[in-house]
């Protein structure tokens, strides 16, 4: 399964969601969204906004694990 | 086409239908079966039979504007893809398809019962079939608007 790791480099950056949300151009709702794993996919835009706003690269948020 | 002017337009086809629902079943109805009763007075028995009939299959046609109404409410709020609207739509033509049987049988059973004509009877028919097919037709939309709405939603939760 993949893992979304925003709250991770969130944490990292010391950036809130909302910042982050405000910078990509997404409601704070569909961040919330994103960042609980709860969306069924990620736009290329949408990372690459993310991954320009946290300065970090797609692995980075994005993990896969083995399904347990 | 904006959905707004679609949802007006739709609704003003609603209300024009409704109305001239009032006028064929409330004026129209009644007077070409009392001048049919006052031209053939053997036929009198046949009044209240076929009025009676005839108001019943109403019914069901000012349920399936209802229906519309909320549909053309959705549709102005951009909602035309939804469950709830292929819901609405499988019950309008539930709706149709069960009035024209109901008005096929009830031709059948008057003609058995002596108070329709065999002509009346075949178109009847010809007519009962024809709504078939449009109640078919709504069946056919509504089943595309539910696999639509479907990926609507999947589509509204790829952020």
């Amino acid at each position: 399964m993949i893992i979304i790791n925003i709250d991770v480099m969130l944490a990292k950056r010391k950036m809130s969601v909302t910042e982050l949300s405000e910078k990509v151009g997404i409601t704070l709702v569909n961040m919330s969204v994103l960042k609980n794993g709860r969306a069924k996919g990620i736009k290329f835009s949408t990372l690459d906004a993310i991954c320009k706003a946290l300065v970090c690269q797609p692995a980075d948020i994005l993990e896969y694990r083995e399904d347990t | 086409m904006s959905n707004q002017k679609l949802s007006v337009l739709l609704k003003i086809i609603i209300v024009i239908m409704a109305l001239l629902g009032v006028g064929a079943y409330g004026v129209v109805l009644p007077w070409s079966l009392s001048t049919f009763v006052e031209q053939y007075p053997e036929f009198s028995y046949f009044y209240m039979p076929w009025l009676i009939f005839l108001l019943i299959t109403a019914l069901p046609l000012y349920a399936i504007l209802a229906l519309g109404w909320s549909v053309s409410c959705e549709m102005k709020k951009d909602m035309l893809f939804t469950k709830k609207n292929a819901k609405s739509l499988r019950f309008v033509a539930i709706l149709l398809g069960g009035d024209a049987v109901f008005f096929f049988i009830g031709n059948i059973v008057y003609g058995l019962l002596n108070i329709n004509h065999p002509g009346v009877a075949v178109a009847a028919f010809f007519f009962s079939v024809f709504v078939v097919l449009i109640s078919a037709a709504v069946a056919i939309l509504a089943s595309m608007i539910d696999k639509a709405s479907v990926i609507r939603e999947e589509n509204e939760s790829i952020i």
